[in-house]
């Protein structure tokens, strides 16, 4: 009866006992983030009871029915002793409430969970996939996970790796390495363990040597998508809506390619900067782009601009850009190198250096400050960046009130760059505007061309509103309208106002676009992340000796939210990839310690392990072999049958061919043989009989001449065979 | 039917079994099972959803490393599997084993299978296709040898053996078969016996018993036996009949064994089969007559060596469910009825109603053996409740005791039920 009971498991002992730890440790890390010490104890006992129980339930052939009901009442039964402790009870201090009710709900749900995969598992071979999946997920679920679950994070363990020196790829691989070897007993059934650990370690062997071949591969990435940073939209619209959803964006872009065309026509002048920008605003914006620098920099006004491009030009209609602006450069450095006319003052200016890596196209490179010399540099993965190139800037280290007193247009200037600069609609509002805004300037400072450009920026920051519900894009003018009508707009229409405002008041100027992020927002680190919706469009005069300065409009009121803090993580993950440094921005002594598996070291342990157990095999062999001989215990009878049959096996010729050591004896040495005394003699004490002296000394001197008939019937090849051999077993 | 008729001979049934036939060989060459074919739809899964998707590269280590064990098992099952059926088929050539043997004795098939130890991944096992022989195995480093010992009666003129290899995670099995010629007879196995258990009545024949069939001046009369007191013979019946005969009130001294046994093959039938051997062996010449048949034979024999041998081959025939039962009752004398026994297996079976038949048409009240091995079927154990019938699937052991319980009720208002143990020889009736 017993061993029906047995037989109907499809699992051997061992394999179960090793099944339980390994769920033990699999439930160990799926509540490793969620419990405390004594949590883990409870999920651990809870494993282990509950693997047990689901074996004696199935050697008693319960039904799987009520095994699937009983798992059923401990998940119910453990939430609602949870629910029940926390909100019912309550009437000891917090702390025991909430350890209880944690005791309780991990408790029912882990026993409930393992109980019923082990019940399915001890019946139906097929089941262990399911445990097997459990095993490979814990390291998933444990490493591979996003900063607080949030899909939209970067991963936290990589995160800390990419801070840490390490490369996550490689350890993710052996992670995977591991996790597959793990669970790759969860589908042992009824298996011999010599055979399975034998096998085991071959595996092992054969995964070293794939990971060796492996460890060039990389998976490919979605360059679209490189780090599943839409993985939020993808799970929420299916996979069957993804195309719908890639067309959805095109045409919103081809949308706001068309608004931002629209805008250029009236006078607007922005470019498709936005189109990385959720186009209602209510989707999370997207990285474009990554700068990391290389040294300090702080700018005067506490902004970060990234110029694209300038529109200096007035072709009758609206601003767009013009070949005068040769010190801006405009085109990504594909070929070599590119540079700016010098205009700016160097004695002014702080040389920044910094790299830019992109992860959309962009038709201009947007450069930090004023861009003097943009070049291409190796992309460290042109899987994540799209191009990469590094721009040596020049940045204003004084505030621009510092340079009250000069004037804009030098004397230089020919006249025909001066009405380049200088151009505005036919609009004699504008002049008549900017009278009136510079009427109010101290008498000291009449004729400053700078003081009018604070005053003319500083009343549009008063009177404007900020909103980008009114674009002005049925007016003519757009600028016209904004300006002289409702003085409600977004950044291209106050950019285009105060360019305009100060034209009229003598003053070159041009509107810059690109990108701008407010420092105050961004991270501690050296990267700046450059989101889609920061784009920006900017005013620009030009003083004479100082070259073009940023004239930022900040619009004291408006209907735009505040900006949100600049996701750390995020940024300095990036910043990370960007840089491809091992050294994870640490000084170089640091890049020396970065982690690599130590094949040398590896092979030459195993090596050394193998030849350990060769050793110990020899050393057995020769114990064996030897303790036959020096026997002078009754006791010890044993050692002299052990040493016979073990000489008799190493040559080859094995007792379980026959069904007992006495017909073994008897059919291969002789009924007159010294092997067949020898068992004789030494198997009298498993039939109750005793050793005397006399016969202890007959086995003493029966043993050599066992060898003898042994050597006798032996071939030289099997013999060499034979002392070769380390594994003999008997 | 011979080969032509045969050829032009439509029928569903034998295209069915050719088809499941080769089926089941495809199947057993198809090296995938089930639980591979789960895993490869899982592993289509994760790539998709979780590598491709969301670029997890720990999945994607997984699943290709997966997919390279995946097919290194393939490999190795593949390669011993052909290596196992070259070396075998190679080693065993010659190899054809011709012996006479019993129940439970031992035959040395020198039969040698490829099974080196030293192949990882792979586990090799051989199981006998025939449920006549259990398989015994010593394993060498290299050859599987192996003694056979029959749990059942018959013929064999091959063995054929099922050679699984498959890799010990269950992701790969290929399964094939190999045939060992032979010439073995397998006899049931030999049982203790008391022939109380084969006794009815203390009376002689059936000539004149009351309950027999009356024969004219037979009428009331029995015959002498041995023992009788000479003055009870009838010498004037002696002088017209030349047969010894007392009258019928008179009680024998010595039983008669004038008798008709018959051996009801089906399932587990082979204690009841050892009886018979038992019975047939312990029968002597001078003891009565007696009328033996069994399944399949459709015959009557009186001679316990053709005895012996309808029941070995009675064990081809326990699917016609004891119907020869009622073809070879006409042949047998009507006043041996009267000693009637049935030698019944273990297991109901459709046999149980052609007994039903038989009884209800020569109204007969025979004496059923129930031979069983140690366990006595009248032996209480507990009744699984309807609790627990319902909480746990049914034992095959339990199943088997049940039947014999319920074999014997059943029987037991047909005629006299008894229960012979042939491991003691005991017999006494069912309650």
């Amino acid at each position: 009866m017993s061993t029906n009971k047995v037989e109907n498991i499809t699992e051997s002992a061992w394999v179960q006992i090793l099944k339980i730890l390994l769920l033990s440790l699999s439930a160990f890390g799926y509540t490793w983030p969620l419990v405390t010490g004594a949590g883990h104890v409870v999920v651990v006992a809870a494993v282990c009871v509950a693997a047990l129980m689901a074996w004696m339930l199935a050697r008693l052939r319960l039904r799987m029915i009520w095994c699937v009901l009983v798992s059923a009442i401990l998940i119910a039964g453990g939430l609602f002793g949870s629910y029940l402790t926390l909100n019912v009870i309550g009437i000891v201090d917090v702390a025991t409430t909430i350890k209880s009710s944690r005791f309780w709900y991990y408790a029912g749900l882990v026993f409930g969970i393992v109980f019923l995969t082990r019940s399915f598992s001890l019946r139906y071979r097929t089941a262990q996939i399911v445990e097997s999946c459990l095993i490979i997920g814990t390291l998933v679920f444990l490493f591979f996970a996003h900063r607080d679950f949030n899909l939209t994070s970067p991963r936290e363990f990589a995160d800390y790796l990419y801070g840490n020196n390490y490369d996550p790829i490689e350890v993710y691989r052996w992670m995977g390495i591991g996790s597959a070897f793990l669970a790759l007993p969860m589908l042992f059934g009824r298996v011999r363990i010599g055979r399975a650990v034998y096998s085991m370690i071959l595996l092992v062997l054969i995964a070293f040597l794939a990971a060796q071949v492996m460890s060039g591969w990389r998976l490919p990435v979605n360059v679209e998508d490189p780090l599943g940073l839409n993985s939020t939209e993808d799970k929420k619209n299916g996979s069957s809506n993804n195309n719908d959803d890639d067309d959805k964006d095109k045409d919103k872009d081809q949308n706001q390619d068309k608004d931002d065309n629209a805008d250029k026509n009236k006078g607007g002048g922005s470019k498709s900067n936005n189109n990385n920008q959720g186009p209602t605003g209510n989707e999370d914006p997207k990285p474009v782009a990554v700068a990391v620098f290389y040294d300090e920099f702080e700018p005067g006004d506490g902004i970060f601009h990234f110029r694209q491009t300038v529109l200096s030009h007035y072709d009758g209609n609206h601003l767009v850009d013009s070949e005068m602006d040769d010190d801006v450069i405009s085109t990504m450095p594909l070929t070599g190198a590119l540079d700016a006319v010098p205009v700016q003052s160097e004695s002014l200016h702080e040389k920044v250096s910094t790299s830019m890596f992109l992860f959309k196209e962009h038709s201009q490179p947007p450069q930090l400050a004023m861009g003097q010399h943009v070049f291409p540099i190796q992309n460290p993965d042109p899987k994540v960046f799209v191009s990469a190139y590094g721009v040596d800037s020049l940045g204003l280290t004084l505030d621009v009130v510092r340079l009250i007193g000069r004037h804009s247009i030098p004397q230089e200037w020919s006249e025909e760059k001066k009405a380049h600069y200088l151009a505005i609609p036919d609009d004699p509002r504008y002049k008549a505007l900017s009278d009136i805004i510079v009427r109010k300037i101290d008498p000291r400072f009449t004729g400053d061309d700078v003081v009018k450009a604070l005053y003319i920026k500083t009343w549009l920051e008063k009177e404007g509103y900020y909103t980008q519900k009114t674009k002005h894009i049925d007016a003519d003018d757009p600028t016209a309208s904004f300006l002289f009508g409702s003085l409600r707009g977004y950044c291209v229409h106050f950019a285009h106002a105060a360019v305009y405002l100060l034209r009229s008041q003598g003053i070159a100027a041009r509107v810059a676009l690109g990108y701008a992020i407010d420092n105050r927002l961004r991270g501690t680190n050296s990267a700046v992340l450059i989101m889609g919706n920061q784009a920006h469009a900017w005013p620009e005069i030009y003083v004479d000796g100082v070259g073009w300065v940023t004239l930022e409009v900040f619009p004291e009121n408006g209907d735009e939210p505040p900006r949100e803090f600049a996701r750390q993580d995020l940024e300095s993950l990036f910043g990370e990839l960007a840089r491809d440094d091992k050294s994870g921005g640490k000084s170089p002594e640091a890049r020396k310690d970065s982690f690599t598996i130590p094949w040398a070291k590896v092979w030459l342990g195993i090596g050394g392990l193998c030849i350990l157990f060769l050793i110990g095999c020899y050393v057995r062999k020769a114990y064996i072999l030897i303790s036959a001989r020096h026997v002078y215990k009754s006791s010890d009878a044993y050692k002299v049958l052990r040493g016979t049959i073990f000489a008799w096996r190493m040559y080859g010729f094995d007792w379980r061919k026959y069904h007992t050591l006495e017909s073994f004896a008897l059919n291969v040495a002789g009924v007159q043989s010294a092997t067949k005394q020898i068992v004789d003699i030494a198997s009298a004490p498993k039939m109750g009989g005793t050793i005397s002296e006399e016969q202890l000394m007959t086995l003493r001197e029966a043993y050599p001449i066992a060898r003898n008939e042994i050597a006798i019937k032996t071939s030289m090849g099997r013999k060499i065979l034979g002392w070769i051999n380390p594994i003999v077993l008997i | 039917m011979n080969w032509l008729t045969r050829r032009n001979t439509f029928s569903w049934r034998r295209i069915g079994s050719s088809v499941g036939r080769i089926f089941k060989t495809a199947r057993g060459i198809f090296p995938l099972t089930w639980l591979s074919i789960i895993l490869a739809v899982l592993l289509y899964y994760v790539w998709y959803w979780e590598v491709s998707a969301h670029a997890n590269q720990i999945l994607y280590t997984v699943v290709l490393l997966w997919l390279l064990v995946w097919g290194v098992l393939l490999l190795f099952t593949l390669v011993t599997s052909i290596l196992v059926f070259v070396c075998t088929r190679q080693r065993n050539l010659n190899n054809i084993i011709a012996c006479k043997n019993e129940v439970g004795g031992h035959i040395s098939s020198q039969y040698q299978v490829f099974c080196p130890f030293f192949l990882p991944f792979v586990e090799i096992s051989v199981s006998m296709n025939d449920t006549c022989f259990k398989r015994h195995a010593t394993r060498g480093a290299i050859w599987e040898n192996e003694w056979l010992e029959p749990v059942g009666r018959g013929r064999f003129k091959a063995f054929e053996r099922s050679i699984l290899v498959r890799d010990i995670f269950g992701l790969t099995a290929i399964s094939f078969k190999m045939t060992q010629l032979a010439d073995i007879e397998i006899l049931p196995a030999s049982g203790q016996f008391e022939i109380k258990a084969f006794q009815t009545r203390t009376t002689g024949d059936g000539y004149s018993h009351p309950e027999g069939d009356p024969r004219g001046e037979l009428v009331e009369m029995r015959r002498y036996q041995a023992g009788d007191p000479l003055k009870l013979i009838l010498w004037k019946v002696f002088a017209r009949s030349r047969k010894l005969v007392v009258r019928a009130p008179e009680p024998a001294v010595v039983e008669q064994n004038d008798m008709f046994v018959y051996f009801v093959s089906g399932r587990d039938d082979e204690a009841s089969a050892s009886m018979a051997r038992a019975f047939l062996s312990s029968f002597g010449k001078d003891d009565g007559d007696l009328c033996f048949a069994a399944d399949g034979a459709n015959r009557i024999v009186k001679d316990k060596q053709e005895g012996m041998d309808d029941v070995i081959d009675s064990v081809h025939h326990r699917s016609r469910g004891g119907e020869d039962l009622m073809s070879v009752a006409p042949l047998v004398a009507p006043a041996m009825m009267n000693n009637c026994f049935l030698l019944v297996p273990q297991r109901i079976g459709a046999w149980i109603e052609v007994v039903r038949k038989f009884v209800g048409q020569y109204q007969v009240r025979p004496v059923f053996i129930m031979s069983v091995n140690g366990d006595d079927p009248s032996r209480k154990v507990k009744k699984m409740s309807r609790l627990r019938r319902m909480l746990v699937s049914p034992d095959t052991g339990q199943q088997q005791q049940d039947d014999r319980e319920l074999i014997c009720e059943k029987l037991s208002q047909l005629g006299t039920v008894r229960v012979v143990d042939i491991a003691t020889g005991a017999a006494r009736d069912w309650k």
